[in-house]
């Protein structure tokens, strides 16, 4: 089993998609747990490219290749799974702030917590304080994760941060982006700031006080 | 380094104007020379001009950047004058009128064939090209460096600079790797056209140029400015005047003292000659008081 799972983590890893299917079928048809295949294949493979992305050995193309091919597993094995053991993490919304259509590095961080076992609910880019909390009171995630890639808009990410803080002082926030630093985080009152993806799924483990 | 969103800020009009028509844009542009007293301009709406010249459609806002609305077929595109197309044309209206009325050099913006490419496509959609449809991507590179080629040609013919922005083929983003197979011959052909003009080869690089350490020396630039100090790529750079690099956050967000202490920093490492710039272009929001302060180090 174990062997099948580490085939799925290097083929996700080579960006090898029929490869990936292929696997995928097999373990179904093995009658493995889908859930297992996902995270001790899937998603640590999605590990292992946020561990080459950070020492630079993988760049954006091979994270959003790698992403395509984890899906293609994804998608097979997801609906196969028994409610509730799979994204069980908690939720996060994420978004990139009102003002800003960059969301490269909002999609890594997104499918890499995703990969990771959390529940996503992604509102796109240029979202307003407004869309936030309207999500917030919907679906009562445990982080909101909020991205920027451009310094003009780092005013909105404060603004946003600071609105959820006043109405949900429970929420656990966390920013990330070019422009954006510790500092910067601290200074508005985020709980954690990621300077990459592979931060990003350690502080969000961190902020729902889960060991990795 | 202003783009319109700060400009427009300046003489309180509308972004979507500034952006779109030469006159205000000169306007901005001259009124930033009274106000910081620059030593060179660059005519610069916004990253978008050529990439909606060849078929991108924007969608414009009185307070914010243009942003894509949609892309065109990649298989569509197709080589043109971008020299005379879309709003390039305004952006050589307000060159002109910036001649006439200041006596800096003038720089024109305009991208590198990888990121005007990215830019047409899609930036995601466009970074996995590269690895899926590889063929598909360099006959994009080529249509887009064609037009650019083009671009160059009157840029330079009526006594401007080009100053090739590259965004999108960042260290960050793509790294070594993917730039010497996909940018970097393109960026010699543009670089080439410039050469041959006697102009200046000018660039600027967004994010990371650590990963392109051998990668930009090759290039024989005679200016790059950047936003990441890396000493090592200056020892390979020696004929490569540096431009660089105030933190730009710290016009919006810093204090006279933080904007003056970044910029002595940066003054102390540059190797002479050099540029003392803002890494990147302005913050709209940026306040014009730690702007003066930031001149006045100087």
């Amino acid at each position: 089993m174990k062997e099948l799972y580490q085939k799925l983590a290097t083929a996700v890893v080579s960006m090898k998609p029929r490869e990936v299917r292929q696997l995928s079928l097999q373990v179904l048809e093995l009658g493995y747990p889908p859930e297992d295949a996902i995270q001790q294949g899937l998603a640590a493979g999605m590990t292992e490219v946020g561990r080459l992305f950070a020492t630079k050995e993988y760049f954006v193309p091979e994270v959003l290749v790698c992403a395509k091919t984890m899906y293609v597993g994804f998608d097979i094995l997801k609906d196969k799974v028994v409610e509730g053991k799979i994204n069980n993490k908690g939720t996060i919304v994420i978004g990139v702030v009102d003002g800003d259509f960059h969301d490269i590095g909002k999609n890594i961080v997104k499918l890499m917590l995703e990969a990771s076992g959390f529940r996503m609910i992604d509102l796109g880019k240029n979202v307003t304080l407004d869309s936030f909390k309207e999500v917030v009171d919907s679906e009562h995630p445990d982080i909101v994760a909020l991205s920027t890639l451009m310094t003009t808009t780092m005013d909105s990410m404060e603004d946003i941060v600071h609105g959820l803080s006043l109405d949900y002082p429970n929420l656990r926030l966390m920013v990330g982006g070019a422009p954006v630093n510790s500092d910067f985080a601290s200074s508005v009152g985020a709980h954690f700031y990621g300077d990459d993806a592979t931060r990003a799924v350690e502080g969000a483990h961190e902020l729902v006080g889960i060991s990795l | 380094m202003i783009a319109a969103d700060h400009l427009a800020g300046l003489i309180n009009q509308p972004l979507d104007q500034v952006c779109q028509n030469g006159e205000l844009l000169a306007e901005g542009l001259i009124k930033a020379k009274e106000l910081y007293n620059p030593d060179l301009l660059i005519v610069f709406a916004d990253i978008a001009v050529e990439a909606e010249a060849m078929g991108v459609v924007l969608e414009y806002s009185a307070d914010r950047n243009p942003h894509t609305v949609t892309y065109p077929d990649v298989r569509d595109v197709k080589v043109i004058d971008l020299s005379i197309t879309g709003r390039l044309p305004e952006m050589f209206k307000a060159a002109w009128i910036c001649r006439n009325s200041t006596d800096v050099p003038l720089f024109i913006s305009m991208k590198d064939p990888f990121s005007l490419a990215a830019m047409i496509a899609g930036s995601e959609n466009f970074l996995i090209m590269l690895l899926e449809e590889p063929q598909t991507a360099h006959k994009l590179l080529d249509i887009s460096c064609e037009s650019q080629c083009m671009l160059i040609d009157r840029i330079c013919s009526e006594g401007f600079t080009p100053l090739v922005g590259a965004p999108i083929s960042s260290g960050s983003l793509i790294g070594a790797r993917w730039f010497r197979d996909f940018a970097q011959s393109y960026l010699e052909r543009i670089l080439d056209r410039i050469n041959k003009t006697n102009t200046h080869k000018c660039m600027h690089v967004c994010g990371e140029v650590s990963p392109l350490i051998d990668q930009l020396p090759l290039l024989n630039l005679d200016l790059l400015s950047f936003e990441e100090w890396y000493a090592p790529l200056w020892d390979k750079m020696p004929d490569t005047i540096p431009m660089g690099y105030v933190p730009t956050d710290l016009f919006a967000h810093g204090t006279v003292e933080s904007v003056r202490d970044a910029s002595i920093e940066c003054i102390n490492t540059l190797p002479q000659p050099f540029i003392l710039s803002t890494a990147c272009d302005l913050p709209a929001n940026a306040d014009p008081e730690l702007v003066k302060c930031f001149m006045k180090t100087i």
